[in-house]
């Protein structure tokens, strides 16, 4: 069944895209509200907290060489409770993929395109995702490769003009409040680096499967030093109480920038540019993941069909929500669904294959 | 290799939904029609008047074809300062609709010019929504004006045909060759500094009596 193969270059790229998404803009600022300066600690313990369960994740994977987790959650778990496990994973993967293009919609809506209907934006994403998964993971690993450094090399320059503006005094006082207001921004922090759970799905296509723990770390890690980097500089720009004021901390920053006498005055434009792609391949990978469940969970031989059958579903999930509050809600509950499959499943699992392992010695 | 029966009969709806795309943009508006907003003035309106309405708002609009001399027209008048007032900034933006036939548009919004009235009694919240809304930018100058903002428009500098324009050079020149004007000029620069408890300090700007 399996055709595609992927290198631990790609494996790293598609880590990275499901992770980087649609928070760059507002990470800054949902952290800032409750850890206020001491944001970017938290960013690094989650991000660690992070390199811990996917190298869990990908301990299961070399276990079952060949296997992702829908075939082997099933085998360790015994049909019914597997299934229920799958169910979970996609139901949380479709909620995700709606709010995430909710989200991007609503933004491309608000800064770029301020008469077109956000239906046909979603449309058109979910199009493009869809258009995409048809080709298989191959064909989305060789789209990340292409997207991922451009964009995140065209994001470092445009910060780069962010430094004029900093004042790298408004970081400190660092822990100045004691260690409650890290665990009460602990779980913002780590919604933001859902994502890597996706390893679970793609291990089975890579070359070399030994190689998978190494490529998520280093995805991981990029997206650590990524995040702490908007957050410290946002932080360094604006202080920390102006960062919780504005909505998005990031595009704000960066609408600080004037380039004196360029030929572009204005960077947010280029921001977006950047934050489209970002938001674009998250889609894409959630959706490729939801079309494998549910296609495994039917009997089918391909995801092709079913990827296409649940644009309608993650449609209406994306409708739903009538304004920015209820959408923050939608994707509050599902970071909070994700959470809870990416952490505790694989250390489940992982219990569940220690004990029938040693079953089988004894 | 042919594809499979069930992606040749997908692929039709895919592309019937591909003509959608050729109505072009939706979004489109051309240079002549942008009403470009220079400057701002907002300032408290008179108790006197005996409305409900709060804040004085009165935006410099100018038209760039008329600004460039290609209407000879001499009723059309290159800057026009209209004032609306109410309860809000947001309401009296949105108001500006029933003086102005056309959409203003605030990007290349220049300076924010606000009252001795109003400023006395803080200018957080008359400004909280050039802080957050997208069309602002954070590098609007600040000016806080002697009397009222609305006179501080009707400055007619000799050389510049905008006064928001003067305004805000005035403010960029004055901070990098003397030191009468403070740095902190801009509305990201005060809201930075107000937010975060830091200390912040403003030159008034003097409008001159026109003769």
């Amino acid at each position: 069944m399996i055709k595609d193969r992927l290198t631990s270059p790609q494996v790293t790229m598609q880590l990275f895209a499901a992770m980087v998404g649609v928070g760059v803009l507002s990470l800054p600022g949902s952290v800032g509200t409750k850890a206020g300066t001491d944001s970017w600690i938290v960013i690094i313990i989650s991000g660690f907290l992070a390199m811990l369960t996917v190298a869990l994740m990908a301990y299961l994977g070399n276990r079952f060489p060949g296997q992702s987790i829908l075939q082997y959650a099933p085998f360790l778990l015994g049909r019914f409770a597997g299934t229920i496990v799958l169910i979970a994973f996609l139901l949380y993967f479709l909620m995700f993929v709606g709010t995430v293009v909710r989200i991007s919609a609503d933004v491309t809506k608000l800064f770029l395109l301020d008469l077109t209907p956000v239906e046909v934006i979603i449309i058109g994403m979910l199009g493009m995702s869809s258009y995409l998964i048809m080709h298989g993971v191959n064909a989305m690993a060789r789209f990340n490769e292409f997207i991922q450094p451009l964009t995140v090399f065209l994001l470092l320059l445009v910060l780069t003009q962010t430094f004029r503006d900093t004042d790298f005094g408004r970081i400190l006082p660092m822990m100045g409040d004691g260690i409650r207001p890290l665990i009460k921004a602990f779980p913002t922090t780590f919604f933001a680096f859902l994502g890597f759970e996706i390893l679970l799905f793609i291990q089975p296509f890579m070359e070399k499967p030994a190689m998978a723990c190494k490529a998520a770390w280093f995805a991981i890690g990029a997206a650590l030093l990524l995040y702490t980097l908007i957050t410290v500089l946002s932080i360094a720009v604006l202080g920390a109480k102006e960062v919780t004021l504005v909505e998005y901390p990031t595009l704000t920053v960066i609408k600080n920038i004037e380039v004196p006498g360029a030929f572009i005055e204005r960077l947010d434009s280029i921001m977006m540019m950047v934050w489209i792609p970002f938001s674009v391949t998250t889609i894409v990978m959630f959706h490729y993941c939801a079309s494998l469940i549910a296609s495994q969970l039917l009997r089918l031989q391909e995801h092709r069909v079913i990827g296409l059958l649940i644009v309608p579903v993650v449609f209406l999930i994306a409708v739903l929500p009538r304004n920015i509050l209820e959408v923050d809600e939608w994707s509050k509950w599902a970071s909070w669904l994700g959470a809870a499959l990416a952490s505790f499943i694989p250390v489940l699992l992982a219990v569940v294959y220690k004990w029938r392992s040693k079953g089988r010695n004894a | 290799m042919i594809a499979p029966v069930y992606t040749r009969l997908l692929s039709v709806p895919l592309l019937l939904l591909l003509p959608l795309l050729l109505s072009g943009c939706w979004d489109r508006v051309e240079i002549q029609d942008r009403l470009f907003v220079m400057s701002v003035a907002i300032d408290k309106t008179k108790e006197s008047s005996g409305k409900r309405s709060y804040y004085e708002f009165t935006a410099q609009l100018t038209e760039a074809s008329a600004l460039s001399g290609k209407v000879n027209n001499p009723r059309i008048s290159p800057v026009w300062n209209a004032t609306t007032s109410g309860p809000s900034i947001f309401e009296c933006i949105r108001l500006m609709a029933t003086r102005v036939a056309r959409q203003p548009y605030y990007e290349h919004l220049q300076s924010i010019v606000i009252g001795e009235e109003l400023a006395k009694e803080g200018i957080d919240r008359p400004l909280d929504l050039f802080y957050r809304d997208h069309e602002s930018r954070r590098k609007i100058k600040l000016i806080i004006a002697k009397g009222t903002a609305k006179d501080a428009l009707h400055v007619k500098p000799k050389l510049l045909p905008v006064s928001g324009r003067y305004i805000s050079l005035l403010t960029e020149e004055g901070e990098a060759k003397t030191a009468r004007l403070p740095k902190t000029a801009s509305i990201g620069q005060f809201s930075s500094n107000y937010h975060n408890g830091e200390t912040v300090c403003y030159q008034p700007f003097v409008p001159k009596r026109t003769k």
